[in-house]
Parts: C-alpha cells; structure tokens; sequence
C-alpha cells in the first residue's frame, strides 16, 4: 500500500486514548498513521520514519526534556507536536526549548488538534494562545528578557558548569560529550540568553538559582 | 419528571454520561458508548454538570484525571446525587490502593492506562446490564 499525506507517529501511553488519536488522524487523508507508541522508544520511531510525531506528554513518566530528546534523536527531521492538559506556560517552554514544534492543550476538539498539526506539518509553529499569553506576560515582567526556562534541559547542565568554573574540554569530559557538542550547546545558550560572555552566563545561572 | 418522557427512556435503552476535561477524546467516547447500544445524554468537562445530572443518567464515564475537583470528591458526590447509576471511572492511576478507595466511595467499575477499548466495552456492557 502506498501511504500518502504526512506520516504520524503517535505516543500515547494510554491504550484508550492512543485508539482515539490513531482514528483522528486515520480518518483524515491528509495523514497516514505509521505508529502508534505507548513511549518514545527511540528503534520503534526511527524504523517507523515519520514527519510528525504527536506525543501525549501526560502520563509519560520520564523528564519533558529526556522524552522530547530521545524523539529528535530517533527522528531528527520529524516535527513533534506536544499535546497536554496543562495550561502552563514554563511547561510549554520547556517544550519547545527541548525541540517540540507545537504546544496542543487537549480541551479542544478533534477538529482543532488536525487544524494545529497540520500548521506544524505546513513548516510552522503553534502554541496554544492561552498559554502564550502567559509567557509573554512574564517575558514582559521580565523587561522582555529571555530567561532560563528557554534553555533545554542539556543547555541548563551545560550553564551550570559553565558558572562552576569549567571550559568546555572540562564540561565535555563531565557530560561525556564532544567537545564541539558543547561548542554548540554553549552557542545556543549565549543566543537564548542574548549574551556574550561566559561571565554573564554565570550571572544567569546565579539569578536563577541552578548553581 | 421530563427525562422519564423522553423516548430513550420508554424504549428501555440505559441512557449514559460523560465526564471528561479532555474534550479531544469525547467524540472518541461517544461513538464507543453509543456502539455499545447506550444514549449519550451528553458530556461535559466539569466533574458536576447539574442540569445533566437531573436527567438521571443510568452510567456515567468518569475520567478521574484532570478535574477540577479532587478525584476522590467527584466520585462521592456522584455516587450520592444518583444512589442507582453505574459509575465507569477511568484513571491514570494505576496502584490498586487508588481502585479500591475509588470503589470504596461508590465507583462500580475502575480502570486504567493499560485498557483498551475492549475493557472500556465489556465494562459498559457488564455496567449497562447490571
């Protein structure tokens, strides 16, 4: 059979609910349904190769950050979109910071979740309205300056360190990463952050109390 | 009296509600409650929806996670509100210490992550003859 459209992958670690998500997107013909997962084991993803992957996160029992991670590393060219139940904006942050593409709280209807996803599948990015108010409404508190929630959870090891002193053979060795990995990580975390000393890295990492 | 003139009730079919703050799952409940032969009165993300609970459901689906009161409360004041419906509880929990606090307060049926549609149907086929 010749599958057409984008290709889901769905983790749901609930069975009830993980039929529910296959027959939304299954009944759609603008996807085509390629797995159906209780958690992101990253073989099952990869073999399964598809374009979206829309992962559950409630109920998942590992770290937003180490779920979201083990999926961009299965499939690094999938778009994942999160669904949840929580209106919160530092979750839906951690998200996207961990690589999500989409921030879908599951008080809508199942007409709304195709419209959401197939934005994300369009090569855009969607968050859902309510809980972008309230970050924007702490990024405004905030003088409209980043803060630490926007670091992955890597990124936040990686300041950390970074504020402890280390350089980044050091770091690289303690994280059991290349030392160009942590070039990159470090990279980013200058760009998210807006700054561009390792010295005011620290002074970020104080502030928010991760050291 | 006016949920007892309604036809649903004269034709003998048992007339359910759902309960679920997830609403991108309710079409999903609907259809299986109403293939499995029962009335869906209606479905509603609040854990006490007044004006459904005065039409006297025979079930009620309760998703016990994500309500806005404690899951434990919900189930009580069902039970007490309708001394005669089944109540069919769904949760995320999955320590039996959870399933026989929530059948303890009046839940008929519990079950959780790891069921699939199968045991949501025979639970409403068990609960629907009951």
């Amino acid at each position: 059979m010749i599958s057409v459209g984008l290709r889901v992958a769905i983790i749901e670690s609930q069975v009830l609910f993980a039929k529910a998500l296959c027959g939304i997107f299954a009944d759609d013909s603008e996807f085509t349904v390629v797995g159906d997962f209780r958690n992101p084991a990253a073989a099952s993803l990869a073999a399964a190769r598809p374009d979206l992957i829309v992962i559950d996160l409630d109920g998942q029992p590992v770290d937003i950050g180490q779920t979201l991670t083990t999926c961009t590393e299965a499939v690094p060219n999938a778009r994942i979109c999160v669904l949840s139940m929580h209106l919160s904006p530092e979750m839906m942050q951690r998200c996207l910071s961990s690589g999500a593409e989409a921030y879908i709280v599951k008080d809508i209807s199942p007409a709304e979740l195709l419209r959401a996803v197939k934005t994300v599948g369009g090569g855009q990015s969607y968050v859902d309205p309510r809980v972008a108010g309230g970050l924007l409404r702490r990024r405004s508190m905030n003088g409209g300056k980043p803060d630490i929630m926007e670091l992955s959870t890597r990124e936040s090891e990686v300041l950390k360190l970074i504020a402890e002193g280390l350089a980044n053979k050091q770091i690289s060795a303690r994280l059991h990463l290349s030392e160009k990995t942590v070039k990159n990580h470090v990279s980013r975390i200058f760009s998210k952050l807006n700054i561009s000393a390792r010295t005011q890295a620290a002074v970020h990492a104080i502030r928010a109390g991760i050291v | 009296m006016r949920a007892k003139r309604s036809p649903e009730r004269t034709s003998g079919r048992k007339r359910a509600l759902i309960i679920e703050p997830q609403t991108l799952f309710v079409p999903f409940l609907v259809q299986t409650l109403q293939a499995d032969g029962l009335v869906v009165l209606g479905a509603s993300a609040v854990p006490e929806p007044d004006a459904l609970l005065r039409l006297r459901p025979d079930l009620v689906f309760i998703d016990a996670d994500y309500l806005d009161s404690p899951p434990f409360e919900c189930i009580r004041k069902l039970r007490r509100r309708l001394p005669e419906a089944r109540l069919v509880v769904y949760a995320q929990r999955t320590d039996a210490l959870w399933g026989v606090v929530a059948r303890g307060l009046g839940a008929d049926v519990v079950f959780g992550p790891s069921s699939g549609i199968e045991d949501l149907c025979a639970a409403l086929q068990e609960q629907a003859a009951a």
